[in-house]
C-alpha cells in the first residue's frame, strides 16, 4: 500500500465508481446511508410496506444493475430518491392498493383544537385522497425534511412553485380535518 | 437552512414520520445487498453487426427531424381567425376570456371536472374541451383548461394550462395558484414585477395619480427600438423597457376609468386604449410599428388573435412610424 495514501472517508464518487466495478462493501456504505430514507420515501407514496420494500429494492437493483453517470456524484442522494420515488409508482400501477389500514397515530390534544386532530387523524385514508406527487412531497418535506430549494431541485421545480404546492396541499388537508 | 413550521405542519411531520416507521419494510443493510447482488446485473447493451445500417438510417431520420424542429421553430399560437378578436370560450353558456397562465401551478388534484367547452374561437389550441374547475375558486370566476402541447407566442411557451376568465372577480383566491414572485403571475396577487423585470413608476415630477386598491394590472411589451413610456388619465406611470417579454407595471394606479396612452420620448402617441369599468381581463392594444410591436395590457396577459410577427422582425407600420 503506498505510504501517504489519503485514508479519509470515501467520497460519494469514489463509493459509486467502486459500485461499478462491483465492490459489494461499497455497495453496502450507500445502502447503510440511503435505504432507510428510501423506504420511508416509498411508505409514503404507496402506503404498503411491501410494495415500498419492493420498490426500494428495484431501485437499489437499478443503482447495482447500472450505476449512473453523475456529472455532480453529490446528487446520488437525490438519483436514489427519484428512482425510488419512481419505482413506487410503478408499483402501485403494477397493484392497486385497496387495503384501507386503520392508523392512528399520536394523540388528542383536545376537541376544541383543529390543529390536534393530525394527531388522531386516519393518515392512511388522508393520504390516500392525494395524488402520488402529493404524497411525495409531504414526505420530502416532512419526513426527509428538505427545504423548498432541496425539493426544488430534486423535482425540477422552483423552491416558490414548491412552497406554492406545499401552501395548496396544507390549506386542503386542513379542510379535511375540519370537515371530518 | 431550516424554514419554520407552524404548529399544524409540525404535528403533520410528526404523525408522518411516525407512519413511516415500519419494521416489516425495514431490511438490514446485508438483507438488502444480498437480494439485489443475487438478481443478474444487467450488462450493456450489444448490438448484433446487421443492424448498424438500421440504426444508421435511423439516427439520420432523427438528425433530420430536430434539424426541422429548429428550422421550423417552435408552433406559433395561430390566430382564432377573425381579426384580432379576443379568444374566448363558452362554457355551460357563460362566455369566458381565455387567458395565458404561464406561472399556474396545478396538480390534477386541484382539478374537477366542471363542463365542456360548447364553443370557442381558440378551440385549436385548446388540448380537450373539458373545463376544470380549481379547488376553493368560484368556476364564475375562472375555469383551467389544459393547453394544446407545444404552444408558443412571442412571449414564449404557454405552459400546459390555460385560464379562462369568468364574470365574476377570482382574486385573492386564485393568488394560490400561482408561482409567487413569477414575473407572469397577476399583479393583483401582490407578487409580480420583482427585479429587473419590474417598470417603476418614474420619479415624481408630475402629481402621481390616485392610488386605487380596485386599479386592475397593467402591463405590456415593447418590441421596437424605442424609448417609450405609458400614461394613465394623462399621467406618466412609467416606461415600458425595449425588450422581449411582457413586464407588468408596477405602480400605483388611479381607479378605473383609465385612458391609456403609449408615447414615445417626443410624446407622440403610438398606441391608446379606453378601459371602462366593467373592462374584460385580457383587453389588449397591439400597434404593430415598422421597427416592431407595443403592447399593452390590462388585468390579465392577454391571449392575441392572428400570430404576431416576432419582436426583432421588421413589422407592417408605416415608414416614420419609428421616429422618436
Amino acid at each position: 500500500m503506498a505510504v501517504g495514501m489519503d485514508r479519509s472517508e470515501p467520497a460519494p464518487s469514489s463509493l459509486l465508481d467502486r459500485v461499478r466495478r462491483g465492490s459489494h462493501a461499497a455497495f453496502t456504505e450507500l445502502v447503510v446511508a440511503h435505504d432507510a430514507d428510501m423506504v420511508r420515501l416509498c411508505l409514503v407514496i404507496c402506503r404498503d410496506p411491501e410494495l415500498a420494500r419492493d420498490a426500494t429494492q428495484n431501485a437499489w437493483h437499478r443503482l447495482w444493475s447500472q450505476p449512473p453517470t453523475l456529472r455532480d456524484e453529490t446528487r446520488l442522494r437525490s438519483w436514489l430518491l427519484t428512482v425510488a420515488a419512481n419505482e413506487a409508482r410503478q408499483q402501485l400501477r403494477r397493484q392497486r392498493v385497496g387495503v384501507v389500514r386503520e392508523l392512528r397515530a399520536g394523540t388528542a390534544d383536545g376537541p376544541t383544537d383543529p390543529i390536534g386532530d393530525v394527531g388522531r387523524l386516519d393518515l392512511n385514508d388522508v393520504l390516500a385522497r392525494l395524488d402520488q406527487s402529493q404524497r411525495e412531497l409531504l414526505g420530502l418535506r416532512y419526513v426527509l425534511g428538505m427545504t423548498s430549494s432541496e425539493i426544488g431541485a430534486h423535482l425540477r421545480l422552483s423552491p416558490a412553485g414548491v412552497r406554492s404546492r406545499l401552501q395548496r396541499l396544507l390549506t386542503r388537508m386542513r379542510k379535511d380535518l375540519e370537515h371530518g | 437552512m431550516d424554514e419554520p413550521m407552524d404548529r399544524f405542519e409540525q404535528r403533520l411531520g410528526s404523525a408522518l414520520r411516525e407512519y413511516v416507521e415500519r419494521p416489516d419494510a425495514a431490511w438490514e443493510p446485508a438483507e438488502v445487498v444480498a437480494d439485489v447482488t443475487a438478481r443478474p446485473r444487467a450488462v450493456g447493451r450489444t448490438w448484433p453487426a446487421w443492424s448498424m445500417p438500421v440504426r444508421l438510417v435511423a439516427a439520420v431520420v432523427v438528425i433530420l427531424a430536430l434539424g426541422l424542429t429548429v428550422v421550423v421553430g417552435p408552433r406559433l399560437v395561430p390566430g382564432p381567425g377573425s381579426g384580432s378578436a379576443a379568444a374566448m370560450a363558452i362554457v355551460d353558456g357563460i362566455e369566458y376570456r381565455v387567458g395565458v397562465a404561464r406561472s399556474l401551478i396545478v396538480d390534477m388534484g386541484d382539478l374537477t371536472p366542471y363542463g365542456l367547452i360548447e364553443s370557442s374561437n381558440w378551440r385549436a389550441q385548446i388540448r380537450d374541451p373539458t373545463a376544470f374547475s380549481l379547488e376553493g375558486i368560484d368556476p364564475l370566476a375562472a375555469l383551467v383548461v389544459r393547453a394544446a402541447p407545444g404552444l408558443s407566442d412571442d412571449f414564449g411557451p404557454l405552459g400546459e394550462h390555460l385560464l379562462l376568465w369568468g364574470p365574476k372577480d377570482p382574486f385573492p383566491s386564485i393568488c394560490a395558484y400561482f408561482e409567487s414572485g413569477h414575473p407572469a403571475s397577476p399583479t393583483q396577487c401582490g407578487t409580480a414585477v420583482a427585479g429587473p423585470t419590474s417598470v417603476r413608476a418614474t420619479p415624481a415630477a408630475l402629481t402621481p395619480p390616485p392610488a386605487s386598491s380596485s386599479a386592475p394590472p397593467l402591463g405590456g411589451a415593447n418590441g421596437t427600438p424605442l424609448d417609450i413610456t405609458v400614461s394613465v388619465n394623462g399621467i406618466t406611470v412609467g416606461p415600458l423597457p425595449r425588450q422581449p417579454g411582457l413586464l407588468a407595471i408596477d405602480t400605483l394606479l388611479p381607479g378605473l376609468p383609465w385612458s391609456l396612452e403609449v408615447h414615445t420620448l417626443s410624446g407622440r402617441v403610438i398606441a391608446e386604449l379606453s378601459v371602462p369599468t366593467d373592462f374584460q381581463p385580457g383587453t389588449y392594444i397591439r400597434s404593430d410599428l415598422s421597427c416592431g410591436p407595443v403592447l399593452l395590457w390590462v388585468g390579465s396577459e392577454p391571449v392575441y388573435g392572428p400570430a404576431p410577427p416576432s419582436f426583432g422582425a421588421e413589422g407592417p407600420g408605416a415608414p416614420g412610424d419609428c421616429d422618436p
